[in-house]
């Protein structure tokens, strides 16, 4: 949550997993600056550099991808989104490291100025074959850039969660034009059928997961119809775990019912960090816990406990029988409802 | 109701998901056109030489 600007709000987990992000491209760099090495004696440093970067930044945004989309689909691939953003800019830093050498190599050189070389050295734009490829990775590379200085909760606060969110949705612009860069590219030049295979299960694997985790989504979606009182059926008692939630569409969109204490309290399933789930969260010490990035909030009030101050909006209960209602209206964000007692609790 | 509200969580979450969705329907189109595209065009465009890397003579 956040109290103030901090830079970093290191926690042994973001520890761990940086200390495994650095060691896993240090490996990845030196296994194929190694192997490119062996395989293509004739190959400077520099081209194996730029391939070794290139490649990393290109696997990295696959992964980053591809988390979203597991996680919806199965929560024990959560851990991964808890610190996304450090892959991001991780990768990025990988992208500019790959642009910064690709100029250098095939632009710098010449008398014309390499970021204006990188535009009118080839403008064979009527050609597949012949596209100029690097144009679209330099658009990508801008694009991450401005995902990358906007990454951090300062700019998420301030540009609004819609804002920054509909510019964090580029990365889908930035990946097509990576994939066109790289299928224009290097797949022109490379024979191997190595490079095509990747590629080519990447896309797969990516486009896959998203439309699937998508079509789920939409089935959850399904609105009920409210019934006495305007108070809507939701589910059985029994079917909520103890300090989880049970999570329905009502209105376009999700309401998360919360049972706890023998009691039952119903807020937003939408976190106000980064809109993650909260009725896939638990409730740890009193406080609804969001299990992307461990915002909370008081089941009863939809508040953040102090000195935070978050808020979500919260929804009327009722418990007849084994039966829970929820009044689809929502109150305004951090309203107190009285809890709904559990009788046989 | 302000950007903490329901109303303005409803206003974004779901036009966000639906965007989403729209957002990767015509990406798995598009990609797939440009990558099979690039496979097709793919050919030698210099008469193979295995002794001559252009690397040797920088």
């Amino acid at each position: 949550m956040s109290a103030g600007y901090k830079a970093v709000g290191w926690s042994r987990t973001k520890k761990i997993y940086d200390a495994v992000l650095a060691a896993g491209l240090a490996l990845y760099l030196g296994l194929f600056a190694g192997v490119g090495s062996m395989v293509n004696p004739n190959a400077t440093a520099e081209t194996l550099l730029i391939r070794a970067l290139g490649t990393a930044a290109l696997l990295l945004l696959h992964v980053i991808l591809s988390i979203g989309p597991l996680c919806r689909l199965d929560r024990r691939f959560l851990p991964l989104l808890y610190n996304r953003r450090h892959l991001g800019v991780t990768m990025f830093l990988l992208a500019l490291a790959h642009g910064a050498f690709s100029i250098v190599q095939f632009h710098a050189w010449g008398n014309v100025n390499p970021l204006v070389s990188l535009f009118v050295s080839n403008t064979r734009y009527d050609s597949v074959a012949g596209f100029p490829f690097q144009s679209l990775g330099f658009f990508a590379l801008l694009i991450l850039f401005l995902m990358a200085a906007t990454s951090h909760d300062f700019w998420l606060h301030n540009l609004t969660a819609p804002v920054w969110k509909k510019l964090h949705m580029l990365v889908y612009l930035a990946y097509g034009l990576l994939i066109g860069h790289v299928a224009l590219g290097a797949l022109q030049s490379e024979t191997s059928p190595l490079l095509a295979g990747v590629l080519g299960v990447g896309l797969t694997t990516v486009v896959v997961l998203h439309l699937w985790a998508a079509a789920v989504e939409r089935r959850a979606d399904h609105p009920r119809s409210p019934e006495a009182g305007g108070y809507v059926a939701v589910c059985d008692l029994d079917s909520i775990p103890e300090k989880c939630a049970a999570v329905f569409a009502c209105g376009g969109e999700r309401i998360a019912v919360f049972k706890y204490d023998g009691r039952i309290s119903a807020v937003s399933n939408v976190c106000q960090h980064q809109n993650g789930p909260l009725g896939e969260g638990k409730i740890v010490d009193g406080c609804i816990t969001c299990p992307w990035h461990g915002y909370q909030y008081l089941p009863d009030t939809g508040a953040s406990p102090p000195p935070f101050t978050e808020k979500v909006s919260t929804f009327r209960t009722l418990v007849a029988g084994n039966r829970v209602f929820v009044h689809p209206s929502p109150l305004p964000p951090g309203t107190r409802v009285e809890p709904t007692l559990i009788e046989h609790a | 109701m302000g950007p903490g509200g329901i109303a303005g969580d409803g206003s974004m979450i779901q036009p966000l998901r639906r965007a989403h969705f729209r957002i990767w329907l015509v990406l798995a189109v598009a990609l797939y056109a440009v990558f099979i595209a690039s496979l097709l065009v793919r050919r030698t465009s210099t008469p193979p030489n295995g002794k001559l890397h252009w690397e040797q003579y920088r």
